[in-house]
């Protein structure tokens, strides 16, 4: 938990080289209409990034209080999902994907 | 040789008359096919309607993967055709069309039961209720896994989807 912090504040404060944008699905889409951009720093891992992007909608949209969402949703590119300890050294466009039900 | 796939999103009405064409076979003596539709309640609301949000090429990808499974289940034989509508529908709208056909009516039918219920699980398809009383919300769903895939063709649609979170 420590460490997760730790690394957390690492990737927000240092040097910010990262720009992810990230496209918003389904209940997402009652957070913000559009992809949020995040300026991260380097080799920032996706549950950083799933972090920053809760910040950052809840800077967007102050009555977006979805922790609980974030925490069941995952970040993906356009062929897979990514593991929360993948690391992300360059520029990148994803989206953040809720609880699925299609059908 | 494998057999004809054809898998899409559409924001146009879903034509059933589709599927049963592309899975149309003379070596096939069965084909099944399932029609997802809008049904007017749920959990004790009164629904008018409901709106489908889909990552497309993630989803694409998702059906590809799942009839190419089937096929290693049931016989690369299979004829599948999967397409998910996007949008808003209204109620007995079609939102989902699986067909499959096959030499043999058995496997036809669990590997059409097998696509929807893995569907419900790993693709990126969201709905949004629309409700009698003007309010609308997302639905709840099944937590998507970053790992391959699980089978769950044998569970309820109740079941919690991610085992490993």
């Amino acid at each position: 938990m420590v460490s997760s912090i730790l690394r957390l504040w690492v990737a927000m404060s240092a040097k910010k080289n990262l720009t992810i944008s990230i496209q918003l699905f389904g209940a997402f889409r009652r957070a913000h209409p559009y992809p949020v951009k995040l300026h991260l720093a380097n080799d920032t891992t996706i549950g950083d990034i799933k972090k920053a992007l809760g910040a950052a909608l809840q800077e967007l949209n102050p009555d977006f209080k979805e922790a609980e969402l974030i925490n069941r949703s995952v970040l993906a590119d356009s062929c897979k999902i990514y593991t929360a300890e993948h690391v992300i050294s360059e520029s990148i466009s994803l989206s953040i994907l809720p609880p699925v039900c299609g059908g | 040789m494998s057999g004809k796939d054809f898998f899409g999103v559409s924001n146009q009405p879903l034509a059933v008359q589709s599927a049963v064409d592309l899975v149309a076979d003379e070596a096939h003596g069965a084909a099944d096919l399932f029609i997802g539709t809008v049904r007017n309640h749920n959990l004790g609301k009164e629904v008018k309607g409901v709106s489908y949000d889909v990552f497309d090429e993630l989803t694409l990808q998702v059906f590809s993967d799942l009839a190419k499974e089937a096929r290693e289940r049931w016989g690369e034989k299979l004829n599948i055709y999967i397409e998910h509508y996007k949008g808003r529908l209204d109620i007995k709208g079609i939102s989902i069309l699986i067909a499959v056909s096959s030499p043999h009516r058995d496997e036809s039918f669990k590997a059409c039961r097998f696509i929807i219920e893995e569907i419900k699980h790993r693709a990126p398809i969201w709905k949004q209720e629309h409700y009698l009383d003007g309010d609308s919300d997302w639905v709840q769903g099944h937590a998507l896994c970053s790992h391959g895939p699980e089978n769950h063709a044998n569970e309820t649609t109740e079941t919690k989807c991610c085992k490993h979170q």
